[in-house]
């Protein structure tokens, strides 16, 4: 071999090398690739780097769920912000907001008081079956919003103080209550709705009533109303269309695969969360006025009747009528002495 | 009073009875549902904080 060949073999064999050196590990690589099913598998790194990011990652399960393999998406992320931002603080927000409301008018106004003062006598408002729709209305909604407010604000405010265990027992048994008091409150919901629609159409002096600021601020005012005034009917309204969009929402969640996607699922919580909050408040003021915010009230509620110069300051137009049918059928034994 | 008993009583009722109809023909876990030959799923358990 001359000096030339010579050099020009160990060049070849050198380009050789550097072609081939990157190509080495290919070669395994395409086999395995045929062996290993694994192979192409995200590795943990990766994975937590993407995790990072604000990328949508979807990948391919082997469970028969076809929503399972979209592990994030970036609509999700800010739906988890919204959720435990947003959401978190209108519940917070509404609820101390309301009861700091409540604690000003007590402070200004005090328990309402019957002007008249009691009259002995008493006057039937509310018969067995309305008073067993308002209860097992009352009873549901009341367990709903606890064991609701504790999915929102448990975490935060009772997990520090009760402990992981009482938290965890407390929590998983207040969501079995949660899931099934559910169709309790939507029976109480449809029977108060049957009972009580007809008292709660809008009439003309509603607008007296709201123009008087219902005579809630002042002794002594006190506008005509029928068996409902007109705060009573905006509470049954509120109740009847925050009540449904809460049961329809909350047979959607839990009934996913009826709501339709991920997408769909935030919609629904999103509207649950708030018309909770918001109804909430709206029935932190109605047990207030109902009970120790005004002298008589409750008993309405309790035992169905109800003082007749209660009823007389309060639904003036009602007493007439009441007063008129039982003239009309000869005394009709309708306004009873109190025992 | 009986009105209100009434309705804590048929609450009870209520809710039980729709558990138990749910669960025995319209729910199934997760865990039941998407576990296949291939790929079982185990149940996380009661407590949701520890597990
Ligand atoms: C301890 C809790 C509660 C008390 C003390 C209470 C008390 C009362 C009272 C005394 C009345 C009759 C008012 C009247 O005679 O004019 C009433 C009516 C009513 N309650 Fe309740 N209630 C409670 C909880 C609830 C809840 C949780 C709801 C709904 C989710 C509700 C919905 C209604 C509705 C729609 C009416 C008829 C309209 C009205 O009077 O505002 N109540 N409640």
């Amino acid at each position: 071999m001359t000096r030339l060949t010579r050099l020009l073999a160990i060049a070849a064999f050198a380009a050789l090398g550097a072609v081939g050196a990157p190509l080495m590990p290919l070669a395994p690589m395409a086999e395995a690739q045929q062996v290993n099913p694994t192979a192409e598998s995200v590795t943990e790194d990766k994975l937590f780097q993407a995790l990072r990011g604000d990328q949508m990652i979807e990948g391919r399960a082997s469970i028969p769920d076809p929503k399972a393999p979209g592990l994030i998406k970036p609509g999700n992320k800010g739906w988890a912000d919204t959720h435990t931002g947003t959401i978190r603080a209108l519940t917070v927000w509404t609820m101390i907001g309301m009861v700091a409301l409540l604690g000003i008018f007590y402070a200004y106004r005090g328990r309402i008081r019957i002007d008249a003062g009691p009259s002995g006598r008493t006057i039937k408002r509310f018969g067995g079956v309305e008073r067993f729709a308002h209860w097992l209305m009352a009873v549901s909604f009341i367990l709903l919003a606890l064991t609701g407010l504790n999915l929102v604000l448990g975490r935060s405010v009772l997990l520090p103080m009760i402990g992981e265990g009482a938290f965890g027992a407390l929590s998983a048994s207040g969501k079995i209550v949660h899931n099934y008091m559910g169709w309790a409150f939507m029976l109480g919901l449809a029977l108060a709705f049957v009972v009580w629609v007809g008292r709660n159409l809008p009439k003309a002096h509603d607008l007296t009533w709201i123009a008087m600021g219902g005579g809630l601020f002042k002794k002594g005012v006190h506008p005509p109303a029928g068996k409902f005034n007109a705060g009573q009917k905006l509470i049954f309204w509120s109740v009847v269309v925050g009540g449904a969009a809460l049961s329809f929402t909350g047979v959607m969640l839990l009934f996913p695969v009826l709501a339709g996607t991920q997408a769909d699922w935030q919609l629904y919580q999103l509207i649950h969360g708030i018309a909770a909050a918001l109804l909430t408040a709206v029935i932190l003021a109605h047990i207030y006025i109902g009970s120790i915010g005004m002298e008589g009230a409750f008993d309405a509620m309790g035992s169905g009747e109800v003082d007749l110069n209660w009823a007389r300051e309060h639904h003036s137009l009602w007493v007439e009528e009441v007063e008129g049918k039982s003239a009309g059928s000869q005394g009709g034994g309708r306004v009873a002495p109190a025992e | 009073m009986k009105a209100f008993l009434a309705a804590v009583v048929v609450g009870i009722i209520v809710a039980v009875g729709s558990a138990q109809l749910l669960d025995s023909r319209f729910q199934t876990t997760t865990p039941a549902l998407y576990t296949t030959e291939g790929a079982r799923i185990t149940s996380p358990g009661d407590n949701l904080v520890q597990f």
